[in-house]
């Protein structure tokens, strides 16, 4: 009997060091496999710094003679993670040997990966690369794939490609609730001017949220047609039902509006909502108009201490701290001014 | 033979990726190039080194780029020192503000490495 339970106990013995030493073997060659990870990625770093930040044509030799999957990963690691940072021929440049040298096919190919954190991954590696080679496979993540971190990450990497293919998709998948706001409004500015006619679309939508952003966008990435867009923004700012797209609309005329946006402006500042109100107050700041000096400082006695203060920082603009006989709100604007925090 | 110095630069940017970019570019230019990851090292880089030239990230830890472009002009010795502002804010009151202190120019990210050399020369040029 105790034969047999020495036997017994021997044998768990053997096993638990057996699978200790399968343990310590796994970390080892993790261990091993990070430090020539880490390796790799110091013997290419200077490359691909060199190869993004100078205005040779050509990669550098060390770029043109990769031999191994692993020397590839290096690589491709190392331009994610400066490529995001240029702009221009060096973008460019680096986004031609990224399609060259397949690493756009293989991050695709990772969008249909089966864990999420790997799909996601690679939608931000496909925004970082910038190839408009990616935009149909982003659009499909953006419209079909189930995780909303892959579609938020979809939906960034196509603002940062900035492809106007982008534009409408990306307001949709926001009206339907699967992209959030901020990553749609940060897509739409990234794309830019090729956006608006998508953005002008979205100022007619039904959902006030989208109508107000896409107002907000249009201030943020300018116009076509000047008047036309004007023209726009001044309906909203005026007969929007929602006090959240009048102000937007009254924000964006601050941006890229002018003198023609007096009247707008004034009516605005008599809105029935504050919030209507104190963005038309910033706007005439930002917009310097004369005219409406007078209105503006009736509109520092409001009642509501946030419009009052806009419409005192927009008289110190206009006139001077001086001219508004010691108006606390026009002393902090006039002090913000000065410090350039306004 | 005489040894001329090399103009200096000093580029300060909490990003390292960044800041190594920008440095690479600039020493193949034949700079000698100072790095600060903060703003008060930055302020102390500059006040210890006076380098002709700033490149300054305007989003950094400890003090802003805006408040070491202030400290900066408010510096009787470095006061004359160019600045150019390179960051990601991009509105029209960043670039305001980043001006009405007195910087020398105002480049956003992500950047041209092209367009930063040929501005930093032009300023240089203009001492």
């Amino acid at each position: 009997m105790i034969v047999a339970i020495q036997i017994v106990a021997a044998v768990q013995l053997v096993a638990i060091a057996g699978v200790a030493a399968v343990l310590i073997g796994r970390r080892l060659q993790a261990a091993r496999s990070e430090r020539r990870r880490d390796a790799l990625l110091e013997r290419f770093r200077d490359a691909v710094i060199e190869f993004t930040c100078t205005e040779d044509a050509e990669p550098p030799a060390l770029l043109r003679a990769l031999r191994t999957g692993e020397e590839r990963e290096a690589v491709g690691t190392l331009l994610t993670e400066y490529a995001g940072w240029v702009k221009g021929d060096a973008r460019r440049r680096l986004t031609a040997f990224m399609v060259e040298h397949r690493y756009v096919d293989a991050s695709v190919a990772e969008l249909r990966a089966h864990r999420d954190w790997r799909r996601g991954q690679a939608a931000k590696t496909l925004g970082d690369f910038g190839s408009d080679l990616a935009v149909e496979a982003l659009l499909r993540a953006l419209r079909d794939d189930p995780s909303p971190r892959v579609r938020a990450a979809a939906g960034r990497a196509l603002g940062r490609i900035g492809d106007a293919r982008a534009a409408g998709p990306v307001l949709a998948a926001w009206e339907a609730g699967r992209l959030p706001a901020g990553i749609a409004a940060q897509s739409l500015l990234d794309v830019g001017p090729p956006a608006l006619p998508a953005l002008v679309g979205a100022c007619s939508t039904a959902t006030t949220g989208v109508r107000a952003m896409a107002c907000r966008a249009i201030g943020h990435v300018g116009f076509g047609d000047r008047d036309q867009v004007l023209d726009l923004l001044g309906q909203r700012a005026i007969a929007d039902p929602a006090a959240e797209v009048r102000g937007a609309a009254c924000t964006a005329l601050g941006q890229i509006g002018g003198d023609e946006s007096a009247f707008v402006l004034a009516g605005a500042m008599g809105d029935t909502h504050a919030r209507v109100r104190q963005a038309a107050g910033d706007a005439v700041a930002r917009l310097r108009i004369a005219e409406l000096e007078p209105l503006t400082r009736r509109l520092m006695d409001d009642p509501v201490p946030e419009v009052a203060r806009a419409a005192a920082r927009a008289v110190v603009v206009l006139s001077g701290a001086e001219t508004a006989d010691g108006n606390p709100f026009a002393v902090e604007a006039a002090a913000e001014l000065e410090w350039g925090w306004a | 033979m005489e040894l001329t110095p090399k103009t200096t630069v000093l580029v300060a940017d909490d990003e390292p990726h960044l800041l190594r970019l920008v440095k690479f570019r600039l020493e193949r230019e034949g700079y000698d190039v100072l790095t600060a990851t903060d703003g008060d090292a930055a302020l102390q880089v500059a006040r210890d080194r006076r380098p002709d030239l700033c490149v300054l990230d305007v989003m950094m830890p400890r003090r802003s780029g805006f408040d070491v472009l202030r400290e900066v002009r408010s510096d009787e010795h470095l006061q004359d020192m160019k600045v150019i502002m390179l960051t990601a804010r991009a509105q029209d009151g960043d670039v305001d503000t980043g001006f009405s202190l007195g910087a020398d120019d105002y480049i956003t990210k992500p950047f041209s490495p092209q367009e930063l050399r040929v501005r930093i020369s032009a300023h240089l040029a203009k001492r």
